[in-house]
C-alpha cells in the first residue's frame, strides 16, 4: 500500500517518449521513382491560413497536436468548402477569438475566405478538431469544433452563416476534447454526437519533459497518467441534447483518445465506435442497443496488437481492404510503432499489419492524419498517412525539428501495400509536421483531394493530379429528410466485384471528410448495382449507374 | 636536376600514405547541434580516442554505440559503417549496423548485414530471433520458422525462440500450434505476459473464450522483453539529464530510494532553479518515508505555491506513511480540494479516513477513486477490505472480484476472496481462491498467514 499511491505520481515526471529510431536526414527525399499524385495548390488556390500552436518558451502538451480541419458543403452548392481549426494561444484570455478560418469553394478552383461573418471568426478557445453533421435535419451541414475546455457547436442557415448554439444543445463537454463524429448511434433518424478526449490536463499543472539531449520538450501523455472517458450526447431531436456518457457506459473506461470512428463492426446493424488511444489500449465501444456500449477492444483483438502493448494511437480509418464485406481498421501510430492494421474476421479482429505490408515502411514517423481510400481509381484501396513528430529528436529532417515527410501507399494485388515514390506522392517531398488530414473531391472531378493541416505552418491542399486514374462513382447517400445518411452501408456491384463502402464524415485525426461515398472503378464504365442498407435497417438498391459521375440517391426514391 | 621532383613525389606520397593510414576523421561533436553537457563530454573523449588511432575499429564502434545510445543515430550509423570496414571479423559493429538499418527501413541490407553476423557468431542468439522477426516483418514466414527454430535449439530457455515460433504460427493462422507452442513456454516460464497475450489471442481464434478473457486480460498489462547482450552494451553509454531523471524513476519504481534520491540530488544540483525536479525530490523523500526532509524541500514550494498539486501530494502520503495521521489529513484534504476529480487524491484521503477509522468516509472516496480511474483495482480491493472488516463478507467479495476482473492476478485480492469464503463457510471454495493467490503471487507476505488464518477457521468448523 506504501509504494501504491506515493509513487504513482512520482514516476509520472520522468517517463518520456521513446528516442528516435529514425535515421532522419538520409530519408528525406524518397527513392526518385513515378509521378507525383498530389499537387500542393493550397496558397495558389487562395487558402491562406497559417496554424498557430502558441508556443513560446514553456511546452505545453496541446500545443504539438496540431489543429483540424474539415472537407464540406456549407452552402449546398455541390462544391467541398473548407474549414481550419486554428489553436490559438493556451492561456489566451477567456473571449479571445481562436482565429478558425472558413474558405468558400468558389466552384472554379479557388477559394475565398468567408471567415468574417460567417459566425466562425468570433469562436474562441483554444481549437483542436472539427466534426460535420446536420444534426438538425433542416438540409444543411452544422459543424462542431473541439478544443481545450468547452467544444462549440454550429448551427448552419444553409448559406454559410453559423450561430453557436452549444449551450441551447447542451454540447459544450468539457476537459481536452480532440476527434468528434456525428453518428447516429440509435437509428432514431438523428445524428448523436461522440467526442474522444484526450487526458485530463490543465495550465497549471502541466509537466517538465526533457528530450534525450536534455532539453526541455513536450511530454508524452504517458508523463500524465491521466485518460479520461469519452462523450456521448444524444440528439433529442429538438434542438438539444442530453450527454448520456456516463448512462451509455463511457465511465467505464479511460484513456487517451484521439481518434474515432464509427462503424457496424460485427454486422448487427448498429454502430459501433472504435477509439484509438495514445498510449493506453484503444477502445471498441460495442453498441448493444437502448444507447447502451461495452468495450470490448480486448476480446475483440484491438485494445492493442501483436506487439504486446499499448501503442500511441492517433487518427483511424475502416476500410473493406479484402472485399469481404466487413470493415478492416487501421490506426495511426508513432514512430518505431508500425500501423496497427486490424483484418475483421467476424468474431473478431486479427492484425494484419505484416501481411498487408504495413510494418517495416509505416514505423519511420509519427503518423496522424489517415485515410484508405482510392486515390488512383483503380478498384483497390491506398492509403495516405499525415505525419510529424511529438518529440525532439537530434537528426531533422527541415528547419521545424518536428517536421516529418507524409507517405503514401498503393494498394495492390493481394490485399497489400506498397510505398509509392514520390514520398508522400508529391514532388518534392512535403516536409511538415502534420496533423490533421480531411479527404474529398474538391473539385468533382473524380479524385479524392487531401487537406493536411500543419503545425505552426500553413497547410497543404492536395489537388489529386494521380496520373491514368481510372473511372469513377461519386455517391451523395441521402436518408428520408434529405440529410446525408451518415452509417448507411453501399454494397457496390461492379464487374465481377462487389465493394463495401460507407458513408461517413467522422474519421482520420481531428477532421471531418467529404460525406459522399468514392468507388474508384478502373476499366470499368458501369456500376451495375448499389445496395444501401439504412440505419433504419431497411435495404434499398439502386441503379445502374455509367461511371465518371456524382450521383444522388436518396431513401425512399428509387 | 630530376633529384629535387623525384625527391618531391617521395615526399607527398609519404605525406599522402600517412594521412590514409590515419583513416578518415569523426565528424566533430560540436556540430550535432544542442547537446547535454554530459553526452558531449562523453563524445568529444571517445572522438579523441578515434583521432589517437583512427585505424583502430574498436574505437570507432565505441564512439558509434555513444552516439546510438544518445540519439544519433545517423553519425552512429556512419561510425559503424567505418568500423566494419576496419574490422570485417569483429560481428557486433556489423550487428549495430543491422539494426540501424532495420529502424530506417532498409531491410534487405539490415537481414544482409545479419546473415553475416550469424557466420561470424553464429552462437549469438538475439541476432537469430532478429533475424526470424525481420523476416516475419517482410513477410516470409518459412524464413522466420527457421531463425527461431536455430533460435529454440540454441536458447531452449531463452522466450524469444518461442514467441517467434508462435507469432509465425499466427500469422499462418495456426492458431493450435502457437497455443501449443505458448502453453510449453508458459509451462517453463509461467510470469511471461506477452506469451499470455499472444496465447490469449490463440485461444480467441480458437474459441475458448474464457481462457482467452484470462489471458488477455493478464497478458496485455506485460511489456514484451527481448534479452539481446549486445544491446544492452549501449547502456553504459547513455548520458545526460534526461537519462539519469529516468534511471532515478526506475531506481524508485524498485524502492530503492536511497540510490534515486542520490541520482536526484545531483541532478537538483545541476539545475537549481528546477522546481519541478525539487518537488520530485521530496516526493521521493516522502515515498522513502523520510517526511522531514521532504517538508523541508516541499514546505518552501508550497509557500510560494500554496496550489501545488504534487507537492501537496507528496507530503500528504508522506506524512500518512509516517503514520502522522493529523497532517496527512491536512495534506489529503487540500489536494482533493485542488482536484476534486482525481483518482489519486481520493485514494490517498480515502486512505487517511481508513487509517483513522472513518470506514464509511473511506469507502465513499475509495469508490469515487474507481469511478475517476475505471482501470485501477485498488480502490476495490481497499473497499472490499473495508467491508470485510465490517464482516459484510458478500459485499466484499463482490469488490473483490471487481478488482480481480481489472487484474487476475491481484494477490490480495484472491487472498480476499478466500477469505470471505472462508467466512462464510465455504471452505472449498476458499481454498481453491488461496491455491489461485499462491499461484498469482507466490511472494505475497500475507499468504502464510492468510493460509494459517483460513485453516484454523476450517477446524474451528468441524
Amino acid at each position: 500500500m506504501r509504494l501504491g499511491v506515493a509513487i504513482l505520481w512520482l514516476c509520472a515526471a520522468a517517463c518520456s517518449r521513446p528516442a528516435s529510431q529514425d535515421a532522419g536526414p538520409s530519408q528525406q527525399t524518397a527513392t526518385p521513382g513515378g509521378p507525383a499524385w498530389f499537387q500542393d495548390l493550397a496558397v495558389a488556390r487562395g487558402i491562406t491560413f497559417v496554424h498557430r500552436s502558441g508556443h513560446e518558451t514553456r511546452y505545453r502538451l496541446p500545443e504539438i497536436m496540431g489543429g483540424g480541419a474539415a472537407f464540406f458543403d456549407m452552402d449546398g452548392d455541390g462544391h467541398l468548402d473548407v474549414l481550419l481549426v486554428q489553436s490559438g494561444r493556451v492561456s489566451a484570455p477567456a473571449g479571445t477569438p481562436a482565429g478558425h478560418q472558413l474558405y468558400r469553394n468558389r466552384g472554379d478552383g479557388t477559394f475565398e475566405d468567408v471567415s468574417a461573418g460567417s459566425g466562425i471568426a468570433a469562436i474562441s478557445g483554444y481549437g483542436m478538431g472539427a466534426a460535420t453533421g446536420d444534426y438538425d435535419n433542416d438540409g444543411d451541414v452544422d459543424l462542431y469544433i473541439t478544443g481545450l475546455g468547452a467544444n462549440v457547436l454550429l448551427q448552419n442557415d444553409g448559406r454559410g452563416h453559423f450561430a453557436d448554439v452549444t449551450t441551447s444543445a447542451g454540447t459544450a463537454g468539457a476537459g481536452w476534447s480532440t476527434s468528434a463524429a456525428f453518428v447516429d448511434i440509435d437509428a432514431d433518424g438523428r445524428l448523436d454526437l461522440f467526442v474522444t478526449r484526450y487526458l485530463d490536463w490543465r495550465l497549471e499543472a502541466e509537466r517538465e519533459c526533457y528530450s534525450q539531449a536534455g532539453t526541455i520538450d513536450y511530454c508524452s501523455p504517458k508523463n500524465y497518467d491521466a485518460p479520461t472517458s469519452d462523450l456521448l450526447f444524444r440528439n433529442n431531436g429538438n434542438g438539444t441534447f442530453t450527454d448520456i456518457s456516463r448512462a451509455a457506459g463511457l465511465g467505464t473506461a479511460v484513456g487517451n483518445g484521439l481518434g474515432v470512428i464509427a462503424d457496424d463492426v460485427n454486422g448487427d446493424g448498429r454502430l459501433d465506435l472504435f477509439v484509438a488511444n495514445d498510449g493506453t489500449p484503444n477502445h471498441l465501444w460495442m453498441n448493444l442497443g437502448n444507447a447502451r456500449f461495452a468495450e470490448s477492444a480486448l476480446m475483440s483483438g484491438v485494445a492493442i496488437d501483436q506487439d504486446g502493448s499499448a501503442k500511441a494511437g492517433m487518427g483511424v480509418h475502416a476500410g473493406d481492404l479484402d472485399d469481404d464485406g466487413d470493415n478492416d481498421l487501421i490506426v495511426m501510430n508513432l514512430d518505431t510503432e508500425s500501423d496497427s492494421f486490424f483484418r475483421n474476421e467476424g468474431r473478431f479482429f486479427a492484425d494484419a499489419t505484416t501481411s498487408v505490408g504495413l510494418r517495416v515502411a509505416s514505423r519511420r514517423f509519427t503518423r496522424f492524419g489517415v485515410a484508405l481510400l482510392d486515390f488512383d481509381n483503380d478498384g483497390r484501396l491506398d492509403l495516405y498517412e499525415a505525419n510529424g513528430r511529438v518529440g525532439l529528436q537530434a537528426d531533422t529532417f527541415s528547419a521545424d525539428p518536428y517536421a516529418e515527410p507524409n507517405l503514401l501507399f498503393r494498394g495492390v494485388a493481394g490485399g497489400r501495400f506498397e510505398e509509392l515514390s514520390p514520398r508522400g506522392g508529391t514532388v518534392p517531398p512535403l516536409i511538415a509536421t502534420s496533423r490533421a488530414a480531411a479527404f474529398g473531391d474538391v473539385d468533382n472531378d473524380g479524385g479524392i483531394d487531401i487537406l493536411v493541416a500543419n503545425r505552426d505552418a500553413a497547410p497543404h491542399l492536395l489537388r489529386n493530379v494521380a496520373p491514368g486514374r481510372g473511372h469513377w462513382l461519386l455517391l451523395r447517400v441521402l436518408d428520408r429528410s434529405g440529410r446525408d445518411a451518415i452509417g448507411a452501408t453501399l454494397s457496390i456491384a461492379a464487374g465481377a466485384r462487389a465493394l463495401r463502402r460507407d458513408v461517413r464524415t467522422g474519421f482520420s485525426y481531428l477532421a471531418a471528410n467529404d460525406p459522399r461515398v468514392h468507388v474508384g472503378l478502373g476499366d470499368l464504365t458501369k456500376v451495375e448495382s448499389v445496395t444501401v442498407r439504412w440505419l433504419d435497417g431497411t435495404s434499398e438498391r439502386f441503379g445502374p449507374f455509367d461511371a465518371d459521375r456524382i450521383v444522388e440517391i436518396r431513401q425512399g426514391r428509387r | 636536376m630530376r633529384a629535387q621532383p623525384i625527391l618531391g613525389t617521395v615526399i607527398v606520397l609519404t605525406v599522402l600514405s600517412a594521412g590514409c593510414s590515419r583513416g578518415p576523421a569523426p565528424a566533430d561533436p560540436g556540430t550535432f547541434g544542442d547537446l547535454d553537457p554530459a553526452v558531449a563530454t562523453l563524445l568529444n573523449e571517445l572522438t579523441a580516442a578515434v583521432n589517437a588511432d583512427r585505424l583502430d575499429a574498436a574505437r570507432w564502434g565505441r564512439l558509434g554505440m555513444a552516439l546510438e545510445a544518445n540519439g544519433l543515430l545517423v553519425p552512429a550509423a556512419a561510425n559503424y559503417e567505418i568500423a566494419v570496414g576496419l574490422d570485417e571479423q569483429e560481428p557486433r559493429w556489423r550487428y549495430r549496423r543491422a539494426l540501424l538499418r532495420a529502424r530506417r527501413g532498409e531491410l534487405d541490407a539490415a537481414l544482409g548485414d545479419l546473415e553475416r553476423v550469424i557466420a561470424l557468431a553464429p552462437g549469438y542468439v538475439p541476432a537469430r530471433w532478429r533475424q526470424g522477426l525481420w523476416l516475419l516483418d517482410r513477410g516470409d514466414t518459412a524464413g522466420a520458422q527457421a531463425a527461431f527454430q536455430v533460435a529454440v535449439q540454441a536458447s531452449p530457455r531463452d522466450p524469444a525462440g518461442h514467441i517467434g515460433t508462435a507469432l509465425v504460427h499466427l500469422s499462418k493462422r495456426e492458431d493450435a500450434a502457437a497455443a501449443a507452442a505458448l502453453e510449453e513456454l508458459l509451462a517453463a516460464s509461467p510470469g511471461d505476459r506477452y506469451a499470455l497475450q499472444l496465447l490469449g489471442t490463440a485461444y480467441r481464434r480458437l474459441g475458448r473464450e474464457d481462457d482467452a478473457r484470462y489471458a488477455l486480460t493478464i497478458g496485455s498489462t506485460g511489456q514484451p522483453v527481448w534479452t539481446d547482450p549486445w544491446s544492452d552494451e549501449l547502456a553504459p553509454y547513455r548520458r545526460g539529464f534526461a537519462v539519469m531523471l529516468k534511471e532515478a524513476t526506475q531506481l524508485g519504481l524498485e524502492r530503492k530510494f536511497d540510490q534515486a534520491i542520490a541520482l536526484l540530488t545531483q541532478l537538483v544540483k545541476l539545475r537549481p532553479g528546477d522546481k519541478a525536479l525539487q518537488v520530485y525530490l521530496g516526493g521521493m523523500y516522502a515515498a522513502a518515508g523520510r517526511v522531514a526532509e521532504a517538508a523541508a524541500i516541499l514546505d518552501p514550494v508550497l509557500a510560494a505555491d500554496p496550489a501545488h498539486f504534487d507537492a501537496t501530494m507528496h507530503l500528504a502520503s508522506g506524512y500518512l506513511f509516517t503514520g502522522n495521521l493529523d497532517r496527512a489529513a491536512t495534506y489529503a484534504v487540500r489536494a482533493l480540494a485542488l482536484r476534486p476529480a482525481n483518482a489519486d487524491a481520493a485514494k490517498l484521503q480515502g486512505m487517511v479516513h481508513w487509517q483513522q477509522g472513518r470506514l464509511g468516509e473511506a469507502e465513499t472516496l475509495f469508490e469515487a477513486a474507481a469511478a475517476a480511474d475505471p482501470r485501477d483495482p485498488m480502490p476495490h480491493l481497499w473497499m472490499g477490505m473495508i467491508l470485510g472488516q465490517q464482516a459484510r463478507y458478500l459485499d466484499a467479495r463482490r469488490r473483490f472480484e471487481m478488482a480481480l476482473a481489472k487484474n487476475p492476478l491481484l494477490g490480495d485480492a484472491l487472498l480476499g476472496v478466500a477469505d470471505t469464503f472462508a467466512a462464510t463457510g465455504a471452505f472449498a471454495q476458499a481454498e481453491r481462491a488461496l491455491q489461485r493467490a499462491e499461484q498469482a503471487e507466490p511472494a505475497n507476505p500475507r499468504l502464510p498467514a492468510a493460509r494459517e488464518r483460513i485453516m484454523a477457521a476450517a477446524r474451528a468448523n468441524r
